[in-house]
């Protein structure tokens, strides 16, 4: 709950503690009060707003891959990736394929990954083919 | 005694090489039919029409955009989606990179990645036929 009055100040209820601290200690650190770092947190957690609400679940999943790649526990293995987050990592294709079904009984998405991690991107060539005639 | 004749399974010509294959959706675990054009130009694997690819959910089992390939064609590049399946042809089980248009709708064809796999012969304007496997 929020109490507000401009002039007199705010009154938050059920403000995290934890948080609070942190910025306390951010606003000590930086010798101002702490009002000021609150209201940049405030902006700067509106401005962003837009930006993390817009992206889709496919943005997400591939963001996740992104994180994946180049790191050595995961080169070569099969991971699975829903719902922006990482679900699972396993040896083979038909693992991963059963680790997905699973998932989808449980939760709903609209886009997932299944792939083996460092694979190159490749250019495919369609030449004068029928999908060019047609 | 075991019998040596070969099989083969034919499909009739219909203005282009047009053969029957099945596309494994991984995550309805189902089989589904569809014809497909015999692509030689075509180097990958088997492209789908988009509302294929869609149908079978492939998008829920898709590679990431930095693995997924541009195509090159003589109008320019097309982005495309892709995913790893199954595809069954004349008694071959192949897995398989299925691709499908970013934009646009599409055309099944089946191309060079999987045709090296399978001896194919071709009667002009008539059929289609592949050695069974």
């Amino acid at each position: 709950m929020v109490y507000l009055d401009m002039n007199k100040g705010f009154y938050l209820k059920n403000l995290d503690e934890k948080a609070y601290r942190a910025i306390k200690s951010i606003a000590a650190k930086r010798g101002v009060p702490v009002y000021r770092v609150i209201n940049e947190a405030l902006a700067l957690y509106a401005n962003l707003y837009d930006s993390l609400a817009a992206e889709t679940e496919e943005e997400a999943n591939n963001r996740v891959y992104e994180a994946l790649v180049g790191d050595p526990r995961y080169t070569g293995k099969w991971v699975v990736i829903a719902r922006g987050k990482l679900i699972s990592v396993v040896e083979s294709w038909n693992e991963a394929v059963k680790v997905l079904r699973n998932f989808l009984k449980r939760e709903k998405a609209s886009h997932g990954i299944i792939s083996k991690v460092g694979v190159e991107v490749e250019e495919i060539e369609i030449l004068g083919s029928s999908l060019e005639m047609l | 005694m075991k019998s040596s004749a070969v099989r083969w399974r034919c499909y009739k010509y219909r203005d282009f090489y047009t053969v029957i294959g099945w596309v494994y959706s991984p995550v309805l675990d189902e089989w589904v039919k569809a014809e497909f054009i015999l692509d030689t130009g075509f180097r990958g694997d088997i492209f789908l029409e988009k509302k294929l690819y869609d149908s079978l959910k492939l998008y829920l089992a898709e590679l990431p955009v930095r693995t997924a390939p541009v195509a090159k064609t003589m109008a320019g590049s097309i982005p495309l989606r892709a995913s790893i399946t199954k595809f069954r042809i004349a008694g071959f089980n192949f897995q398989v990179k299925a691709y499908t248009p970013l934009y646009g709708y599409g055309k099944n064809l089946v191309g060079r990645g999987v045709i090296n796999r399978l001896t194919v012969l071709l009667k002009e304007n008539v059929k289609t036929c592949i050695k069974m496997g």
